[in-house]
């Protein structure tokens, strides 16, 4: 007994120094750190609520340091942004609408900095970043999972089945998600790569996959929209709704619909859970096949970029076209919008152009190409990166980058964007804000 | 101001009394820096001590050299040059030059002496000094803890993601 009432003793003693090398600023009263975060622009106020615990309670409990955080963030932003900018988001709250303006004024106003990399030898149809970690597929059946700072090559998945080239993939910090030939793969990240299931068996090639937390959604070849649940890896529906191969889909998880798109031009979107058509969209006149979709805000707008360079929206409400907006007549093969940053949308084409567009009005801001330096203000350099054993050789001459390397994935962060190229090459543009006066 | 320099008056000096129980004296100009001392001397006089309960004796060596330095910018001598302000930024970015915790100290001892500038000065200066960084430079410029669970690490990094990304 007292042999354990001294143990005791001794660990308080522990604790209490423990404590005392610890800087108060963990533990720090809301009224003091109050003080400090009301000067601090959004971005720095959403990082600081990611330090410890008592830090993100006090950003969450006080809803108005987001309005003072807002107002902040428009000082430093101040001669960047234009009128339409500060417009844009006045109906949101005061959260959303700093994430939306600082991905607008960094995307729209900043210098680029683009380093690109030979990511795969052959064609990568997909790419996807989040925060650190940039992920991509390619045709040579290989998923590669790379470090968006060092460009390093970090792990490597391969598809051991042959003909079944990469073409759409979705990851988390656990698991990676592909289709890949006839088949959906995943691969658990943790456990040295294992692959946990292949879905597949019906035998026709996959086109996309949409991913939620219990169950994937490809298009295949054959007109059908497959819904596979993740934990059993069993097809849970067919959805038979397209006369040509569905070549994009996308579910909008809260109010569970998933729209596709097809070869045959058409658009509709059907209810997950009973497997019905809820509508078959108007396809404006020249609208040829679908190539790409996404959702935008509640569910609300539907996006989608087809095979002759036009973009539209649907407002799913009205059931109507909202705009529809073409700069060129290349094929429009990839379009992204962050769920942060709903008003801003990027796509990407086969001329190697990506575009940046308002996704209210459907005016079209900017357009980059990545790989190209000759553009003002642009820097662009090539990457030697370290590539896994087995993997390919990229010791080759440094390559000079083409004027028009077909885009087939793009994907847009707050500061950056990333694509992916026929040649099997990534690109990443880190976008910066010059110093302000 | 009402104070002017003349070296032939005395000036009135004013006893504090810390945590510690060390016995601080300085001119009534310098308390008068700070507003909650102000309230208390007009309300008592000068002739007691005044005791502050709940600042410890460095910090509050710390406030009264910046209350006396800044009493003393307010100060105009025939002999010598007024001090200019780049002077005055440059000694106060020098006053911040401490360690986080004792920071923390300042702005609670600012807080409740209710003196606005030297509280201003030092929060600006903490916001100056995490503005920009990610999680784990903050961490480790105020010597803090991450003391999330992964869930919580995971739900948070979803929400802030936009910051990061």
């Amino acid at each position: 007994m007292e042999h354990f009432a001294r143990g005791k003793v001794k660990m308080k003693a522990e604790t209490k120094t423990r404590k005392a090398e610890q800087s108060p600023w963990g533990s720090g009263a809301a009224d003091v750190l109050l003080l400090v975060f009301v000067r601090l622009p959004a971005a720095s106020l959403a990082r600081a609520s990611a330090v410890c615990t008592a830090w993100h309670n006090v950003v969450t409990n006080c809803p108005f340091v987001w309005e003072k955080a807002l107002e902040e963030q428009r000082k430093e932003l101040k001669l960047k942004l234009s009128q339409s900018d500060v417009k844009l988001v006045s109906e949101l709250d005061f959260r959303t609408r700093a994430a939306t303006m600082y991905q607008r004024a960094h995307l729209v106003h900043g210098k680029m900095y683009c380093r690109w990399w030979k990511a795969h030898p052959s064609r990568a149809d997909c790419c996807h970043m989040s925060m650190n970690t940039i992920v991509s597929g390619s045709t040579d059946q290989t998923v590669r999972v790379w470090c968006a700072s060092s460009l390093h090559c970090l792990e490597e998945y391969k598809v051991s089945k042959p003909k079944s080239p990469v073409v759409d993939l979705e990851f988390d910090a656990n698991k990676i998600i592909a289709a890949a030939g006839a088949e959906v793969w995943v691969w658990n990240r943790n456990r040295g790569g294992r692959v946990t299931h292949q879905m597949g068996g019906h035998g026709c090639r996959l086109y996309c996959l949409s991913c939620t937390e219990s169950d994937v959604s490809v298009g295949c070849a054959d007109g059908a929209a497959r819904i596979f649940d993740l934990y059993s890896g069993r097809c849970s529906r067919i959805l038979r709704c397209h006369s040509a191969a569905v070549s994009s889909l996308c579910v909008q998880e809260e109010m569970s619909v998933l729209a596709t798109g097809s070869r045959d031009g058409s658009v509709q979107i059907c209810d997950t859970s009973t497997g019905e058509i809820v509508a078959r969209l108007l396809r404006p006149s020249p609208m040829r096949e679908v190539e790409c979709l996404q959702w935008g805000r509640n569910g609300h707008f539907l996006f989608a970029g087809t095979s002759v360079g036009r973009l539209c929206c649907w407002d799913i409400r009205k059931q109507a076209i909202l705009w529809q907006k073409e700069h060129d007549r290349s094929v429009m093969k990839s379009l992204h919008l962050q769920e942060y940053g709903l008003e801003t949308l990027v796509t990407g084409s086969m001329n190697g152009i990506v575009r940046v567009w308002d996704s209210s009005s459907g005016n079209c801001l900017v357009s980059i190409r990545p790989c190209d330096n000759s553009d003002t203000g642009s820097v662009s350099r090539w990457s030697e990166t370290a590539v896994p054993q087995g993997g390919i050789s990229n010791s080759s001459s440094v390559m000079s980058p083409l004027k028009q390397v077909p885009i087939l994935c793009v994907r847009v962060g707050s500061t950056r964007i990333l694509t992916s190229h026929t040649d099997g090459s990534l690109a990443l543009c880190q976008i910066q804000l010059q110093e302000l006066r | 101001m009402h104070f002017q320099g003349s070296p032939n008056m005395a000036e009135k000096r004013v006893k504090l009394i810390s945590s510690d129980n060390d016995e601080f004296e300085v001119d009534e100009a310098v308390a008068f820096e700070s507003e909650t001392l102000r309230n208390m001397i007009q309300d008592t006089g000068t002739n007691v001590p005044i005791s502050i309960p709940n600042v410890s004796s460095d910090i509050l060596a710390k406030v009264l050299e910046y209350c006396s330095y800044h009493a003393e910018t307010m100060e105009t001598h025939d002999d010598k040059p007024p001090i200019t302000d780049a002077q005055i930024r440059e000694w106060d970015a020098d006053f911040v030059d401490v360690h986080p915790a004792t920071l923390y100290s300042l702005i609670l001892a600012a807080n409740y002496l209710n003196i606005k500038n030297l509280l201003d000065l030092i929060c600006q200066a903490v916001a100056n000094n995490i503005r920009g960084k990610t999680a784990v430079e903050i961490r480790k410029i105020l010597h803090i803890q991450d003391d999330f669970t992964y869930e919580e690490e995971m739900e948070i990094r979803r929400e802030t993601k936009w910051a990061f990304d």
